[in-house]
């Protein structure tokens, strides 16, 4: 027996257990939602800038999100999600230690895109746009990372993590 | 006990319906960052100057110390390759342009020494093209150029040049 039918069940029991303590007839309506649970997989790509040449002057990589890491959400259709992800710190901890290199850290400023043209901040809610039987959100994340001048060489690596709500 | 029952079906339905509402993935973030490889001229050049012109051979010689000497910086105890021409053939084709007389060609052979991180004429090591050497702790390498001139008996007179090149990569 699956989950949704247990509530179901549950919910009639309780229903009846309360009817059968009243001196007298009640009646009122039982409702609920069952919601299609939410997910979010992988899609497309990476978040991998490549190999960078430092120079004596500061500038930034920038990862655009069409060439980044693709996100499907799926869910209930036509229902908003509250989309929320953060900046990321990057650190070259393990390369330093193998070599007895200088260390260094970078922040990941992420740039995240809805199907790779809307732009999205933390916290916005978005609808799942019906498909078939599901609602789908493509989520497209790129981003930038700053290299200060003196920043120390090596492979730098990070974790980005987003999340969804209903 | 209904009331724990009805309290457990709440509790069991809020677990249920909060497991399905959210969700979350982690992906990760990589940059590789790479000292550039440069080369320059730091000191010296390989001028051999004016040669009176005596009508038998001649060999000019230079050494490395007193020739050009170049600074490598790279990534610290990365091994770098070297080529150079190790032959070079200088011309006086503009001083002919100009004055006239004959056009004549001179063959410069180069030697080239290493000093590995060290700035001073330290230790030198000749090395060959294509050789491969570690660069410093610091990511330095010296390299030192010297070479010789042969100059034939019926050397034509003029201003002979050429060009030199040495290449570094990782």
């Amino acid at each position: 027996m699956n989950i949704w039918k247990t509530i179901s069940v549950l919910m009639f029991l309780h229903y009846a257990l309360v009817l059968g303590q009243t001196l007298g007839y009640q009646s009122g309506s039982a409702a609920v939602t069952l919601l299609m649970p939410l997910s979010i997989e992988a899609g497309n790509g990476d978040l991998d800038f490549g190999d960078i040449i430092i120079s004596d002057s500061p500038h930034h990589e920038i990862l655009n999100p069409t060439n980044g890491k693709e996100f499907i959400v799926k869910g209930e259709a036509n229902r908003s999600v509250t989309v929320i992800f953060d900046n990321a710190e990057l650190n070259n901890y393990e390369w330093s230690s193998l070599t007895g290199s200088e260390s260094g850290n970078l922040e990941f400023i992420p740039d995240v895109r809805v199907n790779n043209s809307q732009s999205v901040n933390s916290g916005e809610a978005i609808i799942l746009d019906k498909n078939g039987l599901v609602g789908e959100l493509k989520l497209n994340v790129g981003g930038s990372i700053e290299i200060k001048s003196k920043q120390p060489s090596g492979e730098y690596k990070g974790i980005f993590i987003i999340s969804v709500t209903y | 006990m209904k009331q724990n029952l009805f309290v457990l079906y709440i509790l069991t339905n809020f677990t249920l319906l909060w497991g399905q509402t959210n969700s979350s993935l982690q992906n990760e973030i990589a940059i590789q960052l790479t000292k550039g490889l440069s080369i320059k001229a730091v000191n010296g050049n390989l001028d051999f100057g004016s040669v009176l012109s005596i009508g038998s051979e001649q060999t000019l010689s230079k050494n490395p110390q007193y020739g050009v000497k170049f600074e490598v910086t790279g990534i610290s105890r990365t091994k770098v390759s070297i080529e150079y021409s190790s032959n070079v053939v200088l011309s006086n084709f503009d001083y002919f342009q100009q004055n006239g007389g004959s056009q004549g060609n001179l063959s410069f052979t180069a030697d080239v020494v290493e000093t590995s991180g060290y700035s001073t004429y330290v230790s030198p090591k000749n090395i060959k093209s294509g050789r491969k050497i570690r660069l410093s702790s610091e990511g330095k390498l010296y390299l030192w150029v010297g070479g010789e001139i042969s100059i034939s008996e019926n050397q034509p007179i003029g201003d002979y040049e050429g060009t030199f090149t040495i290449t570094i990569a990782y």
